[in-house]
C-alpha cells in the first residue's frame, strides 16, 4: 500500500508546487484553481492510503517473496451477470435525450435509472449470480 | 539466494582487432559520408520549408525556425539510424535466447541529461526571439482590425479611413514599409484568427478582449491573409490581403480615401459563396451506412469448454446484455470502437476527396463543417480513448496482475453501456434537422453557442459526450481500485507490466480531466439552453474560460491517448526481441513524470490568444519532451543486440517508432511560440498531430495482432497483416508529410474550399492518396479477420510471451486464472518457461546455478 500512497502524494505535491507557481506568476485564475484541485484529487485518496499503509501488515501483493499460498482465502464478490448496469445506461440514455428532445424523456429515464438503483443494490445484497 | 556474476571478454577477431573497434570504424564510415556531402554542398542553411517572412520578427521566427530544424534533423537522423541498425543488424537468425540486459545506469543517465541540456537550450532561444517580439516599440500606424463573421474592418486610428471587406471581398490593409505597425485585434462574434504567412505570425481575435502586437514590414508587395480559426459557415472564404507600399504610397492612399469619407468596401461578392452550398448526393448513403454500422453487435468468440465449467450465465444476446465478465466487456468495446473507428475514417476519405481539388463541390461547407467535426469527435471521443482504456485495459489489465476480474464488474458494464449510448448520441445528431455538431471537435464557445450554433446537433454532441464522459470516468475509477487492490500475491507495483503502469497514469489522468470537461459541458450547456452567460461576452461572461477548461482537460487527453498506446509498444518490442525492457525503472519513472507534466500544458494550444502566460507553458511543453525521448532510446535499447522477429506486430511497433518520432519531432517545435504562431492552426498542426494519432492507430492495430489471439484463441493470418502494414505505414507518411509543408506554405485548417495555388493542390491530392492506402490497409484488416475466422488456432503462448495474460489459456477462462506462477520480476511466465535467463544490468549475468523460481 505504501508504494499506491506515494505515488499519489507525490504527484499531488508536484500539482501544489506547480498551482504556487502559475499562481503568482501567471495571476489567471481558471488553470490556478484546476491545478490546486487536481492537488487536491490526488492528496485526497493519497493520505487515505497512507493513513492505512502504517496501519496494516504488508498484503501478500506488497510483498516480493509472497507464494500464491498466501492468496488464498476470498478475493471479493464479482457478480457473474446483472442486467442493472444495462437497465442504469438505458436510464441515462433517456436523461441525456430529455436534455435534446424535451422533457417527457425523463419519465422513462428517471424510471429506469432508480428502477436500476433499487434492483442493483438488492442483486448485491443477496450477492449476485456467480 | 546468492547472486554469482562473471564478466564476458569481448570476442577477438583472428587478426587481434576486436569486433568492437572494427565495428566503431565501420560506424565512422558511414557517418563521415553524409558530413562529407553536406561541406561540400557549402554552407547556406536549408530553408526547412520556411520562408523568412517579410517583417522584421518573422525573420527572427525563421531563424529560430533554422535553429530548431538543424536539432530536429541531427537528432532524428540519430534515432532513425539507430531504429534502423537494431532492426538489421539485430533481426532474428536463431533460436538464441540474447543476453537478458535490463539496465545501464550510465546509458540511461546520458539519455536524460543530454534531451534536458537540449530543451533548456531551446527553451533560451524561445525566450530571447520571443522577448524580441513582445517588446512594444514605438509605433506611427495603428489600425485596429476587427473580425466578424465572415469579414474584416480595418479602422486607421487618427485617419478618417476604415476598409471593411466580407468573405470574398478580401479587405486589403495598406500599411508603409519600414515603419512599426501597431495592431488591436478584437472580434464582435466568435474566435477568429489573425493569419497573414508572409509574416510568420498569428493572432486569435477573442470576443471581449483586446489582442495588440506590432510589426515592421521590411518589403513591399501584396501578402495573402487568412482567418485560421474555425469560425462557422463561410470560415474557409474569410480572406484578406495586407498591402505593404513605400512611405509617400501609404500617405496618398490615406489622403485619397480620407478625402473620399471613410468606409472604403470592395464590391458585393457574396454570391459566390453560395455556389458552394450545393446538396450533395452522398448524404443519404452515409446516414444508411451509419445506422448499419452502429447497431451492428459485437462478435464475442466461443468460450472453450472448460470455462463452462464453473460459470452457468444466459447465452446469446441476453448474456451480452447482463455480462459483468470483463474480457466480454472488453471485446464489446473492441468492436464499438473499431466501428467508430471505421465511421471516422470513413469521413476522413469525405473530408480528403474534398480537398483534392480547390473549390471542390463534393460536399457543401456546411457539410464540410460537420464532417470534420464530427471526423475529429469520433476519432478522440469515441474510438482512441475508449479503444485504449476501454477495449484493450480492459481485458488485459487484469490478467496482467493476475486478478479474477475488474474490481467493479457492474460499474464496468455500465461503462460500457454509457459509451455506447453516448457514441448513439452523439453520431444521431447527422439525422436531426440542421445536422450534426459542426463547431469543429474543440466547440470554442461562443461559436458553440446556442446564437451561433441552434439545432439538437450540438446538443446530441454535448450529450453524448456527458455520456461518454462519465464512462471513462468510471472506466478510471475501475482501473485504479483494480491495480490497487486486487494483484496478485508477489505482484508488487514494480514488478507490474509497463502496459498497467501506463494505464494507472492513464486512469489517474482520466480522474483528474474528465470532471472537468463534464464541468465545462454543463456550463456550455446552460449558457445555450438556461440563459447563462457564462462564455458569452454580451452577459459579463468569458470565451477564453472555455479554452482553459477544454484544454485543462484537452492536453491531458492527449497524453490519456498516447500512454496506453505506449504501453502496448513496451508490451511487443520486449517480447519479440526476446528481452526485458530496458530500463524498466526510467519508463515507469518517464510515464509518471508525463503524467505529472501533462497537467501544467494545456495553454500550448492557446498561444495565439495573447492571454496566457507564454513563458510558463513553453517550458512545461518543452521539458515533457524529455520523459518521451526517455521512453523512445528505452525502446531502442530494449531492440539492441535482441533478436528481432518481425510478426505483424513488432512490424506495427516499428511503424509505431518511425511514425512517433515524426510527430514528437514537429511537436517541439510548437512549444515555441514564436514558432507556433506562424504554424498555429494551420496544415502543420493538422499533420503534426496525425503523425502522433497515426502512430496510436499503428500501436493500436499492434495490439489488437498481438492480444488478438489470446482473446479470441485465434490468430489472424501474418500475410494480410503484413500487406495490411505497409499499406498503412506508407499511407501514413504520405498522408501526412505533404501536409506539413501545406502548413509552412500557409494552408489554414478547417477549410472546405481554397484558393488556386501552386503547389497547395498537388499537395493535398499527394495526401488524399496517402488517405486512400490507410483506408485500404483498413479493408485488409477486415478482410483479415474475415479471412482468418476460427481458421489457426493459437495456444496458449504464440509469441513466448513475458507476461501473466501469456500463462492462462485463450481465451483465459472465467475469473482469468487455473493456476498462477509465482511472481519474481516483471516477467513471470518468461522466468517460469526459461528458467536460467532472468534480467540483469548491462555487463553481468547470472550464473547458471543461480537460484531460479519455479511455480
Amino acid at each position: 500500500m505504501k508504494v499506491e500512497a506515494r505515488i499519489l502524494l507525490s504527484l499531488g505535491s508536484f500539482f501544489g508546487l506547480m498551482a504556487a507557481l502559475y499562481w503568482f506568476w501567471g495571476h489567471e485564475n481558471a488553470g490556478g484553481v484546476m491545478i490546486f484541485a487536481a492537488m487536491l484529487l490526488c492528496f485526497v485518496p493519497g493520505s487515505y492510503y497512507y493513513w492505512w499503509s502504517r496501519r496494516m501488515r504488508a498484503r501478500p501483493e506488497d510483498d516480493p517473496n509472497a507464494t500464491q499460498a498466501q492468496g488464498a482465502g476470498v478475493v471479493g464478490a464479482f457478480p457473474g451477470t446483472s442486467i442493472w448496469p444495462f437497465t442504469l445506461g438505458m436510464g441515462a440514455f433517456f436523461v441525456v435525450l430529455a436534455l435534446v428532445f424535451g422533457i417527457w424523456f425523463l419519465v422513462p429515464g428517471l424510471g429506469l435509472v432508480a428502477w436500476a438503483l433499487f434492483g442493483g443494490t438488492a442483486e448485491g445484497r443477496r450477492g449476485g449470480t456467480r | 539466494m546468492s547472486k554469482v556474476f562473471s564478466v564476458e571478454p569481448p570476442a577477438l577477431s583472428p587478426q587481434g582487432v576486436s569486433n568492437r573497434t572494427r565495428r566503431w570504424r565501420r560506424v565512422r564510415r558511414i557517418v563521415a559520408l553524409p558530413i562529407a556531402a553536406l561541406a561540400l554542398a557549402g554552407c547556406t542553411v536549408p530553408t526547412f520549408g520556411a520562408s523568412p517572412g517579410a517583417t522584421t520578427s518573422s525573420q527572427s521566427a525563421y531563424h529560430l525556425w533554422q535553429a530548431f530544424s538543424i536539432g530536429a534533423a541531427i537528432i532524428g537522423t540519430l534515432v532513425v539510424v539507430l531504429i534502423l541498425w537494431a532492426v538489421i543488424f539485430h533481426r532474428r537468425t536463431s533460436d538464441r535466447i540474447p543476453k537478458q540486459v535490463q539496465y545501464h545506469i550510465p546509458l540511461e543517465m546520458t539519455y536524460i541529461i543530454i534531451p534536458i541540456v537540449i530543451v533548456l537550450g531551446l527553451f533560451a532561444a524561445t525566450l530571447v526571439v520571443e522577448n524580441k517580439e513582445v517588446a512594444n516599440p514605438k509605433t506611427s500606424v495603428t489600425i485596429d482590425v476587427n473580425a466578424f463573421q465572415w469579414g474584416w474592418k480595418f479602422t486607421y486610428l487618427g485617419e478618417n479611413v476604415v476598409v471593411v471587406g466580407q468573405t470574398t471581398q478580401d479587405p486589403e490593409m495598406v500599411i508603409p514599409v519600414n515603419e512599426n505597425v501597431h495592431i488591436n485585434l478584437t472580434s464582435s462574434d466568435v474566435v477568429h484568427g489573425f493569419y497573414v504567412h508572409a509574416f510568420n505570425f498569428s493572432r486569435y481575435a477573442l470576443p471581449g478582449v483586446l489582442n495588440e502586437f506590432t510589426f515592421r514590414a521590411v518589403n513591399t508587395g501584396t501578402f495573402n491573409g487568412q482567418c485560421t480559426q474555425l469560425c462557422g459557415l463561410y470560415h474557409s472564404l474569410m480572406f484578406f490581403r495586407v498591402k505593404v507600399v513605400s512611405q509617400s504610397e501609404y500617405t496618398t492612399w490615406l489622403a485619397t480615401n480620407a478625402s473620399a469619407g471613410a468606409v472604403r468596401t470592395s464590391q458585393t461578392a457574396n454570391e459566390s459563396a453560395d455556389v458552394l452550398n450545393r446538396p450533395h448526393k452522398a448524404r443519404e448513403e452515409r446516414r444508411k451506412q451509419l445506422m448499419t454500422d452502429v447497431l451492428d453487435p459485437p462478435v464475442t468468440s466461443e468460450p472453450r469448454d472448460h470455462a463452462h465449467e464453473e460459470h452457468h450465465g444466459p447465452t446469446g444476446i441476453l448474456k451480452w446484455i447482463t455480462t459483468t465478465d470483463h474480457k466480454i466487456i472488453g471485446l464489446s468495446y473492441t468492436v464499438t470502437a473499431v466501428i467508430m473507428m471505421v465511421i471516422g475514417g470513413a469521413f476522413a476519405e469525405i473530408i480528403r476527396a474534398q480537398l483534392a481539388s480547390p473549390n471542390n463541390t463534393l460536399v457543401s461547407l456546411a457539410q464540410y463543417n460537420e464532417l470534420f467535426t464530427m471526423h475529429g469527435s469520433v476519432m478522440i471521443y469515441l474510438f482512441a480513448g475508449p479503444f485504449a482504456f476501454g477495449a484493450l485495459a480492459n481485458i488485459i489489465v487484469p490478467i496482467q496482475i493476475g486478478a479474477p476480474d475488474m474490481a467493479f464488474p457492474r460499474l464496468n458494464a455500465l461503462s460500457y453501456w454509457l459509451y455506447l449510448t453516448g457514441s448513439i448520441t452523439m453520431l444521431s445528431g447527422f439525422f436531426v434537422a440542421g445536422g450534426a455538431a459542426n463547431f469543429g471537435w474543440v466547440a470554442y464557445a461562443p461559436l458553440s453557442n446556442s446564437i451561433n450554433t441552434p439545432g439538437a446537433g450540438a446538443d446530441l454532441w454535448i450529450g453524448g459526450l456527458l455520456l461518454t464522459g462519465f464512462s471513462a470516468i468510471f472506466t478510471g475509477v475501475n482501473l485504479c481500485a483494480t491495480i490497487f487492490y486486487l494483484r496478485a500475491p508477489g505482484m508488487t507495483m514494480f514488478r507490474m507490466p509497463i502496459f498497467t503502469w501506463n494505464m494507472l497514469v492513464t486512469a489517474i489522468l482520466i480522474l483528474l480531466a474528465f470532471p472537468v470537461l463534464t464541468a465545462g459541458l454543463i456550463m456550455l450547456y446552460c449558457d445555450r439552453h438556461f440563459g447563462t452567460h457564462i462564455f458569452s461576452v454580451q452577459g459579463g461572461g468569458v470565451p477564453v474560460l472555455w479554452q482553459h477548461i477544454f484544454w485543462f482537460w484537452g492536453h491531458p487527453e492527449v497524453y490519456i491517448l498516447a500512454l496506453p498506446f505506449f504501453g502496448i509498444i513496451t508490451e511487443i518490442i520486449p517480447v519479440f526481441s526476446r528481452k526485458p525492457v530496458f530500463g524498466y525503472k526510467g519508463m515507469v519513472f518517464a510515464t509518471m513524470t508525463i503524467g505529472a507534466l501533462s497537467l501544467g500544458v494545456w495553454a500550448h494550444h492557446m498561444f495565439t490568444t495573447g492571454v496566457v502566460l507564454l513563458p510558463f507553458f513553453s517550458l512545461m511543453s518543452f521539458l515533457i519532451a524529455v520523459p518521451t525521448g526517455i521512453k523512445m532510446f528505452n525502446w531502442i535499447g530494449t531492440m539492441w543486440r535482441g533478436e528481432i522477429w518481425f510478426s505483424t506486430a513488432m512490424l506495427m511497433a516499428i511503424g509505431f517508432l518511425f511514425t512517433f518520432l515524426v510527430g514528437g519531432i514537429t511537436g517541439i517545435y510548437l512549444a515555441s511560440p514564436p514558432l507556433d504562431f506562424f504554424t498555429h492552426d494551420t496544415y502543420f498542426v493538422v499533420a503534426h498531430f496525425h503523425s502522433i494519432v497515426m502512430a496510436l492507430v499503428l500501436g493500436a492495430m499492434g495490439g489488437l495482432y498481438y492480444w488478438g489471439p489470446k482473446i479470441t484463441g485465434y490468430l489472424l493470418n501474418e500475410t494480410i497483416g503484413k500487406v495490411q502494414f505497409w499499406f498503412l505505414f506508407i499511407g501514413i507518411q504520405v498522408f501526412t508529410l505533404p501536409d506539413y509543408l501545406l502548413g509552412l506554405r500557409g494552408m489554414p485548417r478547417r477549410v472546405g474550399v481554397y484558393p488556386l495555388h501552386p503547389s497547395w493542390q498537388s499537395l493535398n491530392q499527394l495526401s488524399t492518396v496517402g488517405a486512400i492506402m490507410i483506408g485500404i490497409s483498413t479493408i485488409a484488416f477486415m478482410v483479415n479477420i474475415v479471412y482468418s475466422w476460427k481458421k489457426y488456432p493459437a495456444g496458449d503462448n504464440p509469441w513466448d510471451g513475458h507476461t501473466l495474460e501469456w500463462f492462462t489459456t485463450s481465451p483465459p477462462p472465467h475469473h482469468n486464472f487455473y493456476r498462477l506462477p509465482q511472481i519474481r520480476s516483471e516477467r513471470p511466465t518468461w522466468d517460469y518457461n526459461h528458467p536460467g535467463h532472468t534480467a540483469a544490468e548491462h555487463g553481468h549475468h547470472p550464473s547458471n546455478d543461480e537460484e531460479v523460481p519455479v511455480a
